[in-house]
C-alpha cells in the first residue's frame, strides 16, 4: 500500500517524531497510510506502542531507500483515532 | 512504633538511595571504631572485628528466615560489595547453560552473554515471563536466573510455577526491591540482594547460597566475604537496616500498596494519554510506572525536580546508552515520558498526595513547551 503522507522526523528526538505522527493522523481520514522516517533510537518502540494506544495499525517497518541512517515506519489512520 | 526513616519531602525515587536511618549511621561508626583489624588474625582486635561480622552475618541469616519464610543458616550467607558481584560470583560457581528472563538487570543480562548457550525468554505486556517458553528453555538449561519482581514496573515473576514445573533446575533469585515488601517466594536455591534496598549501606550485598546447591564457591571466601578485603561497618550497617525493615514490614508494605494505588488512579484521571505500566495487582507495593505521551522524560523530570519532587525515568533521553529501558521495550510498552516512581521507606501519604497535585500542571508545562 502506497503511502499517501510522507513524515520526514530524521534528526529529530522522542517525543518530537510521535507529535509529529499524531498531528498527521488526526488531519487524516480513516484509512490513510503515514510514513514516518525517524532516526531516533525509541521510535522503534514507540511507534507500535503510540499505534496500540491509538488504535492505529502498525503496518510495518523497513530501512531508508537512500541507505542512510533511520527506519521508514508504516501507519494505518484507524477510524477510532 | 516510631519509624526510622525520614525520606526527604518529595523523594520518589526510593531505588535511587535514601539516607541512611541515624541508627544505621551510629552502628557502623561505632562498628568502624571497633572493626578496623583483618578478621583473619589471631590476635584480640582481629578477633573484635571477625566477631562484628560474625554478628552481622547471623543477624541476616535470621531475618532473612523471616523474609523467606524457612530457616537460612548463617554458613549459607555470603557478603559482597553489590548485587551484580553477587550474581556474578554465583555463576561463576555453578557452570551450564542458563536460562533467564528478557527483564532481568542489564547486568545480569551482559553476565548471560559471555556465557555459551544461553537462552533468554520474552515477557507479557506486564512484564511478567512467559512461563511455557520458560519451560521450554529449562529443559536444555543447568541453572535459571529470575527476579522475584521487576524493579521498575513492579510486576511479580512466577518463580513458584518455574520451580514447580522444573524441580531440577537450581534459580538464582534476585531478591531486589522484595525484601521486606513481600513475602519472597519458595523453591529458589541462590538469592542475591543488596543492601541499599532496605536502606542500608553502599558497597554490600549478599548472595545465600542453599546448602544442597552444587555451588563451587571462589577461594579465599573467607568468613564469608566474597572479593576484596570485608567491609565490616557496612556489613554491620546492612544487618542493622535489614533488622530495622524486618521489625515493620507488614505496616510498611500495607502502607506502600495503598499510597500506589492512590498514585495509580490519581494519575489516570488527572492526565490525558498517558499508560500505566506493570501488573496492577501481583506487584511490589511501592513500585509504580507510566508513561506519558507527546512529553520528554528528561524535560518531565526536570520539570517535577523544580516543583520539589525526585523521580526516576526509563525513557531514551535520561538512561545512559541513549535507548529506552530494555525493560520497557520487552514489554512492548511506550518508553517516552516514562516515568518510575519507587516510594522510599518512610515515603508519606502526605508527599503522594502532593505529588498528585502537581503532576497535570507540570505535565502541561511540558507540552505547552515543544
Amino acid at each position: 500500500m502506497e503511502p499517501q503522507v510522507w513524515l520526514d522526523e530524521r534528526g529529530r528526538r522522542c517525543p518530537l517524531p510521535i507529535i509529529a505522527l499524531n498531528r498527521a493522523a488526526m488531519e487524516q481520514p480513516a484509512g490513510t497510510v503515514i510514513a514516518l522516517i525517524s532516526d531516533d533510537p525509541a521510535a522503534k518502540f514507540d511507534v507500535p506502542a503510540w499505534c496500540r494506544i491509538k488504535n492505529a495499525t502498525f503496518l510495518g517497518e523497513s530501512p531508508v531507500d537512500d541507505g542512510g541512517d533511520g527506519l521508514v515506519f508504516q501507519i494505518m489512520v484507524d477510524a477510532a483515532n | 512504633m516510631a519509624l526510622i526513616w525520614h525520606p526527604p519531602a518529595g523523594l520518589l525515587d526510593g531505588m535511587g538511595g535514601q539516607p541512611l536511618p541515624p541508627g544505621v549511621a551510629t552502628a557502623m561508626a561505632a562498628a568502624a571504631a571497633q572493626g578496623w583489624a583483618d578478621p583473619r588474625r589471631l590476635h584480640h582486635a582481629g578477633r573484635q572485628a571477625g566477631a562484628l561480622l560474625d554478628a552481622a552475618r547471623s543477624s541476616i541469616a535470621n531475618n532473612l528466615s523471616m523474609a523467606a519464610g524457612m530457616a537460612i543458616t548463617t554458613e549459607e550467607i555470603y557478603f559482597t560489595s553489590g548485587v551484580a558481584a553477587a550474581q556474578a560470583f554465583a555463576l561463576d560457581g555453578y557452570p551450564g547453560p542458563l536460562a533467564l528472563g528478557s527483564v532481568e538487570t542489564t547486568a545480569l543480562l551482559d553476565l548471560g552473554e559471555v556465557r555459551p548457550a544461553t537462552q533468554i525468554v520474552g515477557v507479557d505486556a506486564y512484564g511478567r515471563i512467559d512461563a511455557e517458553a520458560f519451560h521450554q528453555a529449562a529443559a536444555t538449561s543447568a541453572i535459571a536466573a529470575l527476579q522475584v519482581a521487576n524493579t521498575e514496573v513492579g510486576t511479580c515473576q512466577p518463580i513458584e510455577l518455574v520451580a514447580a514445573t522444573n524441580p531440577e533446575l537450581p534459580i538464582l533469585m534476585d531478591a531486589s526491591q522484595a525484601i521486606g515488601r513481600i513475602p519472597l517466594p519458595q523453591g529458589w536455591s541462590m538469592l542475591t540482594a543488596g543492601a541499599r534496598d532496605w536502606a542500608g549501606p553502599a558497597g554490600v550485598a549478599i548472595l545465600v547460597v542453599r546448602r544442597e546447591v552444587r555451588w563451587l564457591p571462589p577461594i579465599n571466601a573467607d568468613r564469608g566475604w566474597l572479593g576484596g578485603f570485608p567491609d565490616i561497618a557496612g556489613a554491620v550497617g546492612a544487618a542493622t537496616a535489614l533488622e530495622a525493615l524486618m521489625n515493620e514490614q507488614v505496616t510498611l508494605a500495607q502502607q506502600a500498596h495503598a499510597d500506589i494505588e492512590l498514585l495509580r488512579a490519581g494519575i489516570v484521571s488527572g492526565l490525558t494519554d498517558v499508560e500505566v505500566l506493570g501488573d496492577p495487582v501481583w506487584r511490589l507495593p511501592h513500585i509504580l510506572n507510566f508513561s506519558v505521551l507527546y512529553v520528554s522524560g528528561e524535560a518531565l523530570v526536570t520539570e517535577l525536580d523544580k516543583r520539589g519532587f525526585a523521580v526516576a525515568s526509563g525513557s531514551a533521553c535520561v538512561a545512559d546508552h541513549a535507548r529506552p529501558s530494555h525493560v520497557l521495550a520487552a514489554m512492548g510498552a511506550y518508553t517516552g515520558g516514562n516515568i518510575r516512581l519507587s516510594l522510599p521507606l518512610g515515603c508519606t501519604t502526605e508527599t503522594v498526595e502532593s505529588f498528585l497535585k502537581v503532576l497535570p500542571s507540570a505535565v502541561a508545562a511540558v507540552r505547552a513547551d515543544i
